[in-house]
């Protein structure tokens, strides 16, 4: 990943946001539909992966590869709703 | 073919792990408004927890050469499919709803913009999602969304605010499903926070 978009995302750089968003959020979801089995579920928590990486975005390293394998780690841990999450924190 | 393979053969495909262009622009509406706002404003479009999985919002991508802006379709267990297919006249969806006997208010919300003010009413019933997905084969005819008259109680109103993007071929249209109790704003579009 450019070494800029990271640490545009670093700063809060909304514009940055989205645009991991458009590259990583169709991954994301496959992989939390593959959590869930769960279109709905799915989305909830691609929802909530992001709105976690936004959250730690201060953790992206300056340089690095893609960010996917944070992301997707990210969702397997994300909370998937009333009956628990898959969270092991 | 042996029992295992004909048996196969009865169940139903499992469903694809794809997110439709709408549901894509619905997703990323979501997610950026929930990081733009501050304090957090109700989610426009829960799509919360798995009960609430068949009356989730639903968008999908929109095709379209000339014709009507908008179809309206009952369907035999009482809900109705609606169909976007120009980002205009949304007075005319909200009239054709009404003829229907389902209280509706219909905004058209284009990308960048937002309803103002929000919320737009102090008295959304919570929990209440009208809106589902298409069947495969309505999907297969253009975007469109099902909506559940019967969850909009006496008294109360639907509240469908249907975000667009594009036109024409490439339009995409998602949607915010909410039921209100009690009086609600009109909606001025205005830029919403990059």
């Amino acid at each position: 990943m450019d070494p800029s978009l990271r640490a545009r995302l670093r700063d809060g750089d909304h514009a940055a946001f989205a645009l991991l968003f458009d590259e990583f959020a169709r991954q994301v979801y496959a992989h939390a539909f593959r959590l869930t089995g769960d279109r709905a579920m799915a989305e909830d928590v691609t929802a909530a992966t992001f709105g976690l990486a936004w959250r730690s975005r201060r953790k992206i390293k300056p340089d690095g590869d893609s960010l996917r394998p944070w992301l997707l780690g990210i969702a397997t841990n994300a909370p998937r709703g009333p009956r628990g999450p898959a969270r092991r924190d | 073919m042996n029992d295992r393979d004909e048996l196969a053969g009865l169940l139903s495909p499992a469903p694809r792990p794809h997110l439709s262009p709408g549901r894509f622009l619905l997703l990323k509406e979501r997610v950026m408004s929930d990081i733009t706002t501050t304090p957090r404003r109700p989610r426009l479009v829960p799509v919360a927890v798995a009960a609430v999985a068949a009356a989730a919002a639903t968008a999908a991508a929109v095709f379209l050469g000339t014709g009507p802006a908008y179809a309206v379709t009952d369907n035999p267990d009482g809900t109705i499919t609606v169909k976007i297919y120009q980002a205009e006249d949304p007075e005319g969806l909200q009239a054709e709803l009404r003829a229907r006997g389902f209280n509706a208010i219909v905004d058209y919300v284009p990308e960048g913009k937002k309803c103002s003010p929000q919320p737009r009413s102090t008295t959304w019933v919570e929990g209440v999602r009208l809106a589902g997905p298409q069947s495969e084969a309505e999907e297969d005819g253009g975007a469109g969304f099902r909506l559940d008259p019967s969850k909009v109680g006496p008294g109360q109103v639907a509240v469908l605010e249907f975000m667009v993007k594009g036109s024409g071929l490439t339009l995409q249209a998602g949607i915010s499903d909410r039921v209100s109790a009690g009086p609600v704003a009109e909606c001025t579009l205005v830029d919403r926070a990059p």
